[in-house]
C-alpha cells in the first residue's frame, strides 16, 4: 500500500497544488467527476436529481448521492421549490475558477489518467 | 406610442411595423430546422448589444454548451456577453422552470430583478407538453407561464416546434390563443430547392405585414430576402407559379 501511495505521489506532484488538493478532496468518484465536468461546461443549468443523473448518463440513486455531498461541501447550490431540490453549481469564484483549471488539464492524456488513477484509488468505480 | 422590441432580424421589423409590441408574448413556431433558436438567440444578442437589454435565455433540451458553439458559428459570442451580464443562459426542465416562476424568491425570479431582465426566450415551449396529457391543464399551464412572464414586463420569445399553419382549434392546449404574436416559420420547395418561408399570423394590438417572406439564416443570423414573387400556395410547402406568372 505504502508503495502505491509512493507511486500516487510521484504521478501527481506536478500538478498545480491548489488543484491537487481540489481533486483530493473533492473528486472521488466517477459521477461526481461527470458532474463536475458537465456542469462546469453547461453553466446555468439549474434542475433536479433526476434530469442530471439523465443529463451525465449514471444511476438516479448514485447521482442523489453525489449532489448531496456535493452541495455540503459548497460545489453545489441547492433550492428547494415545492416538492423538488434544484441543484446548480456553486458561483463562488474561487471553486469555479478551480473547477475550470481541473477541466482544462484534464484534457490532456496523461493529467486524464492521472485523475482516473486517484479515483479508482479513493474507490470511486463503484 | 406603442414602445417596441425590436428583433434585430434585418426586415422582420418592418414587418412588424417597428419591432415587438414590448412586454407581449410571441410564438415562433416551426419544423425543426427552420430557425426558432436562431431567432430567439438574434432577439436576445440584438436586445444585448444594441438595445442595452439584458435577456433570458431558458433551454430544455439543447445544452448551454452546444448553445454557445452553435451561437459563435453565427457571430454570436454569448460568453461574453454572459460575463457583461447582458445575457443569461438557463438550462432546466419545464416543471422545475413552472415551479421557480411560481415562486417568488426562486433563483429564476432573482435572476430577472437582479439583472434587470427584459428579454426573455423559452427553447422550446413544446416541452411543457411532457407535464400532462390533460389539454385543459395544458392550456392552463401556458397561461401561467404567459402571465407569469408578463407579470415581470418582459417580451417573452417562445419557439415551438410544429408545422400547423393556422390558429387551429384542435390544438393541444391552444397556446396559439394565448399568446399576443404568432410568427411561423416553413420550409417550402421551389423548383426543386429547399428555401424558408416566414410569415407574421397575428399581432394583437398591432398592424403587421401578411405577405410571406423568404428568409436565409448566414453570419448574423436571420435575414429576410424578399417575397416570393409569383408563387402561391407556399404554406403548404410545395407552392406552384402563379397561371398569369407561366
Amino acid at each position: 500500500m505504502e508503495s502505491r501511495n509512493s507511486l500516487m505521489s510521484d504521478i501527481m506532484e506536478d500538478m498545480d497544488p491548489g488543484v491537487l488538493s481540489f481533486i483530493r478532496k473533492h473528486v472521488r468518484s466517477f459521477p461526481r467527476w461527470d458532474l463536475l465536468k458537465f456542469l462546469y461546461h453547461n453553466q446555468g443549468t439549474q434542475d433536479t436529481v433526476d434530469n442530471l443523473a439523465r443529463y451525465v448518463g449514471r444511476q438516479i440513486e448514485r447521482v442523489e448521492t453525489e449532489v448531496t455531498l456535493m452541495a455540503k461541501e459548497g460545489l453545489l447550490c441547492r433550492d428547494e421549490q415545492g416538492s423538488d431540490s434544484v441543484y446548480a453549481l456553486t458561483q463562488d469564484a474561487e471553486t469555479l475558477a478551480l473547477i475550470g483549471q481541473l477541466v482544462s488539464a484534464a484534457q490532456d492524456r496523461t493529467f486524464r489518467m492521472k485523475l482516473v488513477y486517484h479515483i479508482l484509488r479513493a474507490g470511486g468505480n463503484e | 406610442m406603442k414602445k417596441r422590441a425590436k428583433t434585430g432580424i434585418a426586415g422582420l421589423d418592418d414587418m412588424l411595423a417597428g419591432g415587438l409590441l414590448e412586454g407581449s408574448s410571441v410564438l415562433v413556431k416551426g419544423a425543426p430546422g427552420t430557425g426558432k433558436t436562431t431567432f430567439g438567440l438574434q432577439f436576445l444578442c440584438y436586445g444585448a448589444t444594441e438595445e442595452n437589454e439584458a435577456g433570458l435565455l431558458v433551454t430544455f433540451e439543447e445544452f448551454p454548451h452546444s448553445l454557445h458553439r452553435d451561437a459563435g458559428s453565427l457571430g454570436w459570442d454569448l460568453r461574453r456577453l454572459e460575463e457583461a451580464r447582458k445575457l443569461k443562459v438557463i438550462f432546466t426542465s419545464p416543471k422545475v422552470f413552472l415551479s421557480s416562476l411560481e415562486a417568488p424568491g426562486s433563483p429564476l425570479n432573482r435572476t430577472i430583478m437582479e439583472w434587470n431582465i427584459r428579454r426573455i426566450v423559452l427553447d422550446s415551449i413544446t416541452h411543457f407538453t411532457r407535464l400532462t396529457t390533460d389539454p385543459s391543464e395544458l392550456r392552463s399551464i401556458y397561461s401561467k407561464v404567459v402571465n407569469g412572464l408578463k407579470r415581470e414586463g418582459v417580451t417573452s420569445v417562445l419557439t415551438s416546434e410544429g408545422v400547423t399553419v393556422g390558429l387551429d382549434a384542435q390544438e393541444k392546449g391552444r397556446l396559439s390563443f394565448v399568446v399576443d404574436t404568432i410568427v411561423l416559420l416553413r420550409y417550402v420547395e421551389i423548383e426543386s430547392a429547399m428555401q424558408r418561408a416566414l410569415l407574421v399570423l397575428k399581432m394583437r394590438g398591432s398592424d403587421h405585414a401578411k405577405d410571406i417572406r423568404r428568409f436565409e439564416i448566414d453570419q448574423g443570423g436571420i435575414r429576410i430576402i424578399g417575397r416570393f414573387e409569383g408563387q402561391e400556395g407556399l404554406l403548404t410547402g410545395s407552392p406552384r407559379r402563379m397561371p398569369n406568372m407561366r
